[in-house]
Parts: C-alpha cells; structure tokens; sequence
C-alpha cells in the first residue's frame, strides 16, 4: 500500500446521499438554523475584522470567509434535498442601519466572534449527532472548524473573553 | 499519515457492516497516529512536550473508546501493524509538526466517515467529540510551527 493514502484510500467514499428520500421537515429547520448562524457569524467576523488590529483583523478575515464557506455548504445541501434555494431570513439584517434611535451599536470585538463561534460549535455538533449521513458529516466538520476557530485561530490572538 | 508496513496474515477482518467498518476504520488509522506520535516525540524540542503528551493521550483515549464500542457489538478490533511507513522523512521538529499535522488531519477525514456511517445517536457524538478534537489539535500544530491559517473550513472533509 502506498504511504500516505491508506486513510483517503480507504475512506474514499463516505458520501452517500439519500437519494430519493424526503426528508422530514426537522431537518430542514435544524439545516436552516445552521445557515443563518454561518451567515450571522460570517457577518460578525467581517465587521470585528473590520476595526481589529492588523493581525487580529487577518484571523477574523479567514473566519468570516469559512463561516461564509460553510453557508455555502449548507446552502447547497439544503437545496439539494428540498428541491429549492433557501431564502435565508437575516439578509435583511444584513444592512447596518439602525432600525433604533439608541446611540450606535458597539463594534463587535474578536472576544464576541469567539462567543459566537463556541455557540455555533455547539449547536452544529448537537444537530450533527441527530442527523445521519453526508448531512452529519458536514455538520460535524463544521462544529469542529467553529471550536478551532474559537480555541486556537481566535485564542491565541488573546481573545478569549 | 502512517500506513501499515507489512502484512500481517492475522489481521482481523474489516467488518462488513458500514457503521462498524468505519468505526474499524478509525481505530486502525488511531493506531497508526499514537505510533506516529512517537516519532514526533522523538523529533519535537521540549517547547512542543505539552501538544505531544496532550496529542497522544487524546488518541489513546480515543482508541480504547473505539475497541470498547466495537467489542461490544461483537466485532474484533484492528490490532496496531508490526511497523507503519511515514509519510514523508521526519528528521527535525519541522518535519515532527508536519507529520502530527499530517496525522490529525487523516484522524478527522476517518472520524468523519464515522460520523456519516454511524445509526447511533451515541456514536455520533464520540465521532463529533473526535473530529473536533482532530480540528482543534491540527490547529494547535500549525500555530505551533508557524503554519498560517492555523484553521481549514473543512476538517475531515472535501467541501
């Protein structure tokens, strides 16, 4: 056996769809649950990124674009099993407007990126263990990029909170 | 990773069954990693003693669960290779983290495959639990040799 593909050679095809299956709606609501959080976190890292320190700014950079990434994932595997796009309901959050006439909102700092992160670790990891197939697996690697990211990426920049 | 050198005509069998051939499947690749471990030991500077120990055990731990899971269900566990074949040469502390990073790496692409396998919620989780341990430990090897990002979106995955 060659070195260094043993694990890829025989692991090479773990993802195995659900073809024709409908899945039940709890699914889909759990999936769309794990989008608006990759999109809310993606949102978040970006504005931190936004007045961090330079270093800082470049780890929150990466993080909004996997949390991006991960969107995109699940985007597509949502599609994929209901047939439709999602429409993702926190696009009209995405404008930084105020809709209050309070003094601006704070700019989010690295420690509340990390927050954010450890939450959605957690509740990727908790719909990953109820779902089954590729749909646990993508969600399994999602749990485990957000942990990380909030552990190692965002730790050692001192951001622990 | 570290791939098996040699047959060994006594090798148990890999399971039929899915969900036990991947759990299978992870122990084999757990074995390979903690003797991998050794040889980043050997080649790690004392600075890396604290990641080698924590590494190791958390694939010890990992390993046992593993056997434990398949024992009950009756499946012989995958006994370690008489030797395993690295990857690539380690000789200096560079190429230690490069490996450790190497194996983490394959540890998660196996957990994965668990994790998609698995029919028990319980499994799920120790798959979930592993690949994100694997995520975690890649990272730290990376912040730790200098590897910038120290993250991948993906762990164990293809996305």
């Amino acid at each position: 056996m060659l070195m260094g593909t043993a694990a890829l050679a025989l692991l090479g095809g773990p993802v195995v769809a659900a073809c024709g299956s409908t899945p039940p709606v709890k699914d889909l609501d759990a999936l769309i649950g794990a989008l608006e959080r990759a999109h809310d976190d993606s949102r978040l890292a970006g504005n931190a990124a936004a007045v961090a320190p330079p270093k800082i700014a470049a780890t929150l950079s990466v993080v909004a674009d996997q949390r991006a990434a991960h969107a995109t994932a699940l985007t597509e595997e949502l599609t994929r099993i209901s047939g439709e796009t999602p429409t993702p309901s926190t696009t009209a959050s995405s404008s930084s407007t105020p809709t209050t006439s309070g003094p601006p909102p704070k700019p989010p700092t690295a420690a509340d990126v990390v927050a954010a992160l450890k939450q959605s670790a957690d509740g990727a990891a908790l719909v990953a263990a109820q779902q089954s197939g590729y749909r646990a697996g993508l969600l399994g690697s999602i749990a485990a990029a957000c942990s990380a990211a909030a552990t190692v990426a965002l730790g050692s920049a001192g951001a622990t909170p | 990773m570290t791939s098996p050198d040699g047959g060994s005509s006594t090798a148990p069998s890999r399971p039929t069954d899915a969900a036990d051939a991947a759990l299978y499947d992870a122990v084999a690749v757990e074995h390979g990693v903690i003797y991998g471990y050794g040889i980043v030991s050997a080649h790690s500077t004392p600075d890396a003693n604290q990641l080698v120990s924590d590494s190791l055990a958390g694939h010890r731990e990992l390993r046992e669960e593993g056997i434990a899971r398949l024992v009950e269900r009756k499946v012989t566990p995958p006994i370690p290779a008489v030797g395993y074949q690295l990857p690539f040469v380690v000789d200096d502390p560079t190429g230690a983290a490069k490996l450790a990073v190497r194996m983490e790496e394959d540890c998660a692409v196996a957990w994965r495959a668990v994790l998609e396998q698995a029919t028990a919620v319980d499994d799920r989780q120790l798959a979930v639990s592993a690949l994100t341990r694997a995520a975690v430990t890649a990272a730290r090897w990376r912040a730790a040799s200098g590897v910038v990002p120290t993250v991948v979106a993906f762990p164990g995955g293809t996305e």
